[in-house]
């Protein structure tokens, strides 16, 4: 007789030693789980008297064992959007206010950007840096003194017309 | 990582695929029960005798079994309980007759599983600075390993000694050598079932029995001499 891989295998027929070492081993290992001691034994009753009390105990179905897991997603959902309004509502107020909230500090960080500076953010036309030529234009207009309510322009139009 | 097997022929569980996961591993997504909502009290009743009946009739060898594998008391207890909670969550409807073969390839799965744990904590714990001294703490009671002075008798002796050199040999076989002997040779299951355990076929249960035989006749000969 041979195995899978080609290894000859003893035919219990013809050896009989084989059977008497097993039998031996056999019977050492069974005498062993009878001479457990009786901490143990209790520790294995206790452990079937358990799982055969899980069988008894209401059983959930499929639904069942995903309902925790849906509802999971839902709490951390509503979570981070909670997060994401509050830090979004503080960071476009005041820095103060969110720095002494720790929770939220991920979400409301100084560095956070209100919905203001996301939109400027998102808008090309709405931010134009200065180029390096324009910059004696741009001292000589901060030094210039703040015109007086009146005397301001109503609109374009008119300054152009004018 | 998940591995995903199938129990082969008459052991197989359907459409339900089992999975080296830490619960022990077998079919621990979506499993339906058993059918327990559809059976009357009193067959509920009769099905828990047997179940009980069952357990009953091989928690010492799952244990020494895991405990061989494990060479650890606590932790065989814990393979052995977990082995039993699944089995009745998820297979006690099935027939008796496939009880054993499936109880014994959870329990293999979840030695599987404690060992790989083990592996992993050994590896990180070899990293930590200090430990050295959560191994000294985890280190069993000198006094209590002692040998005991109380006179014992030759024969008692003796077996414990070929107890402990026979642990120790099949200990050092090879998983598949030592599931399939102790399977086949300890708890008494035919191939079949031992190959549906093991989730491997019934040429490489002979196979590695016969190795397993083998290996052990060449270290533990002068013990039967």
């Amino acid at each position: 007789m041979m195995s899978e891989d080609g290894v000859p295998l003893p035919d219990p027929a013809v050896s009989g030693a084989p059977q008497e070492f097993e039998r031996r081993v056999r019977s050492l290992l069974e005498e062993s789980a009878e001479r457990l001691d009786g901490s143990v034994r209790s520790r294995l009753t206790r452990a079937r008297y358990a799982a055969l009390e899980a069988r008894r105990s209401p059983v959930r179905g499929t639904f069942g064992a995903w309902l925790p897991v849906g509802a999971g997603a839902v709490a951390a959902s509503a979570l981070v959007a909670v997060a994401l309004i509050v830090g979004v509502h503080r960071g476009s107020t005041t820095v103060a206010r969110v720095s002494s909230v720790p929770v939220m500090a991920a979400a409301a960080a100084p560095s956070a950007p209100s919905v203001d500076d996301l939109e400027l953010i998102a808008d090309n036309d709405a931010i134009e840096l200065p180029n390096a030529d324009d910059y004696d234009f741009y001292e000589w207009a901060a030094a210039q003194p703040a015109p007086k309510s009146a005397g301001e322009p109503k609109s374009g139009g008119e300054e152009i017309g004018s | 990582m998940h591995a995903f097997v199938t129990l082969p022929s008459a052991y197989s569980t359907g459409d339900v695929r089992t999975e080296s996961a830490s619960m022990g591993g077998v079919g621990t997504l979506a499993v339906s029960i058993g059918g327990l909502d559809q059976v009357s009290a009193p067959e509920a009743a009769q099905g828990g005798r047997e179940l009980d009946r069952f357990l009953a009739g091989i928690e010492r060898k799952a244990f020494r079994i895991a405990q061989i594998a494990l060479r650890n008391e606590d932790d065989a207890l814990d393979a052995v309980q977990d082995a039993m909670l699944q089995l009745v969550r998820a297979y006690s409807s099935r027939p008796a007759e496939e009880w054993k073969p499936l109880f014994y390839r959870i329990l293999e799965n979840r030695i599987r599983d404690m060992q790989r744990r083990r592996t992993v904590r050994g590896r990180v714990m070899s990293w930590l600075p200090w430990h050295a001294t959560e191994d000294d703490d985890d280190a069993q009671d000198p006094m209590a390993a002692a040998p005991s002075l109380e006179p014992q008798p030759l024969a008692r002796l003796e077996l414990n000694e070929a107890m402990g050199a026979l642990e120790g040999a099949l200990a050092r076989l090879p998983t598949r050598q030592r599931q399939a002997f102790l399977l086949r040779n300890f708890e008494g299951l035919d191939v079949a079932g031992t190959a549906a355990a093991m989730g491997c076929s019934e040429g490489s249960v002979k196979t590695h029995y016969f190795r397993a035989v083998q290996q052990l006749r060449s270290e533990l000969g002068e013990f039967w001499k």
